[in-house]
């Protein structure tokens, strides 16, 4: 979508699209939140005074990798955006997904006094940011803000993140029980139409880890040649006394690394892009992966033929 | 008031900076300047610490009618960013700014949602509207802060440098 397609209309048309989840469970919110933490890491984890490792998440910080995404957007875009941002469009599109928003939830003119505002506004803030980041860069596909624009205007769930407990035991205190020696103190709170209040997650430190691991690739594993087994990387995570399984590792940090485009991967392991070369042989190593799975979906479809169903459909 | 309002309160001090963080650009260019910020962990992680009072933007320790000018570089996750967070800084900063011959001054980066020129020039026209305001006067330049502030590095709240382009000036004639 270019920048000359975000208008009043097509805004207003996604947001009157929008329809609240019914269902509660993290499913529609959990990874997708991650991806959109893993999104702003990035812009840390690619700048030359990278400390991401002792970042310690908390409010403060979490709205710090915000404004840095905006600031330092060149770490992650080509070249510095000369677009400018329509304010005045932005303040129209979170006007009205305020309105509808509030609206759904059934407490449209008493939005004011609502237990429900807070929420309502960090989602519309988190949406102002989704749009000022198109505006600066309207076909990236390292916004932020895409994964919670998704958890918001397709998915139907609002969100919140809070380091603030009473805050959260008011809503859900069950929230709080889910808190372990892997927590950052931050939680996500969600809220769909169901009648049955809240949900959310204590945020672990998944994305320090992410951190961590990138600065080792970085260091230990530059460019495909050096590439190194999930093995290694557990034993260089027990010297920093953080015990994960391989599987955990693979799934908690080393994927969402692989999707932000931060580190390649061939069948000897994983590696620091460091050159054009690197690029090109994980690039043609997933491209094979992909026609592999290509070939799978193939024959499904050939099978469903043959049982009558066009799986093209389903 | 608290007895937080009598510990430093020099009449000679008559301008303030808010959200100060590491820096000291009050100290640096507007002389005779308290420095505050709500951070109370600037203590341990700023190399130099020089805020002389950890407070909020919106909660001020001093009395009314007090300061000359009030100065906020780069406000981050507090300032302009809609009329319910204007009305509630514009308040608290009106009431310890004097009266009349005073001015709140901005810098900031144009991207920053809670301070681009734009946004803080129509949350004004809403706030002076609404309360029903005729004094207040808003105007901005685009500044190059290497030489206008030579010197001095500006941070983002992760600690990076950044370079602020703007120059937003509220005049309260
Ligand atoms: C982006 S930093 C800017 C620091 C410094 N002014 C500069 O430009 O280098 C924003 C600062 O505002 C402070 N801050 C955020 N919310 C605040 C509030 N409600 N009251 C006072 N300070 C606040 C943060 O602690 C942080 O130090």
């Amino acid at each position: 979508m270019s920048n000359s397609s975000l208008n009043i209309d097509t805004l207003s048309r996604e947001i009157n699209l929008l329809s609240l989840s019914d269902k509660m469970n993290r499913g529609g919110y959990g990874d997708l939140f991650y991806d959109h933490l893993t999104g702003l890491t990035k812009f840390k984890m690619l700048s030359s005074e990278n400390n991401i490792d002792e970042l310690k998440l908390s409010e403060k910080t979490y709205f710090g990798l915000e404004q840095y995404a905006i600031e330092h957007s060149e770490n992650v875009e080509s070249e510095k955006s000369q677009n400018e941002v329509d304010w005045d469009l932005i303040d129209d599109a979170k006007e009205l997904l305020k309105i509808k928003l509030a609206n759904s939830l059934g407490i449209g003119q008493n939005y004011e006094s609502s237990e429900l505002k807070p929420i309502i506004k960090f989602t519309t803030d988190n949406y102002e940011n989704y749009l000022l980041y198109k505006m600066l860069y309207p076909d990236s596909i390292s916004n932020p803000w895409l994964p919670t624009h998704n958890i918001i205007l397709e998915n139907g769930y609002l969100l919140m993140v809070s380091g603030q407990k009473d805050f959260i035991r008011e809503y859900d205190k069950k929230i709080l029980d889910k808190e372990d020696e892997n927590s950052t103190g931050l939680f996500v709170l969600a809220k769909s139409n169901s009648t049955r209040g809240f949900s959310g997650f204590p945020i672990d430190t998944r994305s320090n880890m992410q951190g961590l691991i990138f600065d080792f690739l970085r260091r230990d594993a530059s460019g495909m040649r050096n590439a190194i087994k999930t093995e290694k990387i557990a034993s260089f995570l027990k010297t920093q006394q953080k015990n994960y399984s391989e599987q955990n590792i693979r799934v908690m940090f080393l994927l969402p690394l692989k999707r932000a485009g931060l580190i390649g991967s061939t069948t000897s392991g994983y590696f620091f892009i460091n050159s054009p070369d690197d690029l090109i042989h994980s690039y043609k190593h997933h491209r094979e992966k992909l026609r592999g799975l290509q070939r799978t979906l193939d024959m499904y479809k050939n099978k469903g033929k043959q049982l009558g169903i066009d799986l093209e459909t389903v | 008031m608290s007895e937080r309002n009598t510990l430093i309160d020099d009449k000679s001090y008559t301008n303030l900076e808010i959200g100060a963080g590491c820096g000291d650009f009050g100290k640096k260019f507007y002389p005779k300047c308290y420095l505050t910020d709500y951070d109370a962990n600037l203590r341990e992680s700023c190399e130099l610490c020089h805020i002389d009072w950890f407070c909020d933007a919106h909660e001020l320790p001093w009395g009314d009618n007090r300061f000359d000018t009030i100065i906020l570089c780069n406000p981050y996750n507090y300032g302009f960013n809609d009329d319910d967070s204007t009305d509630k800084l514009m308040k608290e900063l009106l009431r310890v700014l004097k009266v009349t011959n005073s001015k709140i001054i901005l810098i900031s980066t144009k991207n920053n949602k809670h301070c681009n020129p734009q946004r803080v020039s129509t949350r004004i026209s809403a706030f002076c509207k609404k309360n029903n305001i005729s004094n207040m006067n808003v105007s901005s330049e685009e500044i190059d802060c290497n030489s206008l502030y030579e010197n001095y590095v500006f941070k983002e709240v992760l600690g990076d440098q950044i370079f602020p382009s703007c120059k937003i000036t509220i005049d309260v004639q």
